[in-house]
């Protein structure tokens, strides 16, 4: 089994189908292409995405369905096209494709999910592809603190 | 800020080598086609936005931060299920 440097996790093996393949990249990590899916027990419900190429590259994600479960995608024809999927119609969240929004942290310790640009993963082929949504009401800052009124301040 | 109104097949220039055209209006889209030397960047403004929010997401995280995430997402799932 192949082992790759973790930066949460120190050194881990991971099975072939924990890995994932973006063929551009991420918007601003266009050189990153291969990530491994992580979720371990005392950190579940977040999924990393351990980067092979850099292990001090980690994502944290969660699906997009544990954080809202009526969550519809509306990815453009050509994004699906890119990932192997009918472009005739929107794929299904949990069946066809995993739905991963990535979590950020501010320094201020507030939490937030991107939800406007989720992480889609065809579970058919592992391909991977981060797709910037339009027409969609979900922000890119969705707060992880169900108690505070949901911001719609800049992205960044 | 200029504003300017233009009709379909009308141009703009910006500055000596950027010309955007208006290929297509339709009540909800505009097509433009936009030349420009390979060295100036074009970029729709989500994309920007996905990045910036990218590269803050992949700032390192302590473990006491993902603990309280943690426990924040279980507690989100409770809050659900009552």
């Amino acid at each position: 089994m192949p082992s790759l440097q973790t930066f949460h996790f120190g050194l881990l093996e991971y099975a072939e189908e924990q890995t994932i393949q973006f063929d551009e990249g991420l918007p601003a990590f266009e050189r990153e292409r291969r990530f491994v899916a992580i979720e371990q027990p005392a950190t579940a419900p977040i999924i990393f995405l351990q980067s092979l190429l850099n292990p001090g590259l980690a994502f944290m994600t969660v699906p997009a369905l544990f954080l809202l479960p009526g969550y519809q995608l509306n990815v453009a024809p050509e994004d699906l096209t890119a990932l192997g999927l009918n472009s005739a119609r929107q794929p299904q969240p949990g069946h066809e494709v995993l739905v991963l929004a990535i979590i950020t942290v501010n320094a201020d310790g507030a939490a937030s999910a991107n939800l406007l640009a989720p992480v889609l993963v065809n579970l058919d082929t592992r391909q991977a592809r981060q797709v910037i949504q339009l027409d969609t009401p979900y922000a890119c800052n969705h707060p992880l603190e169900q108690e505070l009124a949901p911001e719609q301040g800049p992205c960044s | 800020m200029l504003v300017i109104r233009r009709k379909e097949g009308e141009s703009i220039l910006v500055g000596e080598d950027v010309e955007i055209q208006v290929l297509e209006i339709t009540p909800s889209r505009v097509k433009l086609s936009i030349s420009a030397p390979p060295q100036v960047l074009i970029l729709r403004k989500e994309v920007q936005q996905a990045q910036l929010q990218n590269l803050a997401a992949a700032r390192q995280v302590t473990p006491e931060t993902i603990a309280g995430l943690v426990s924040r997402l279980r507690h989100h799932t409770i809050s659900q299920e009552k």
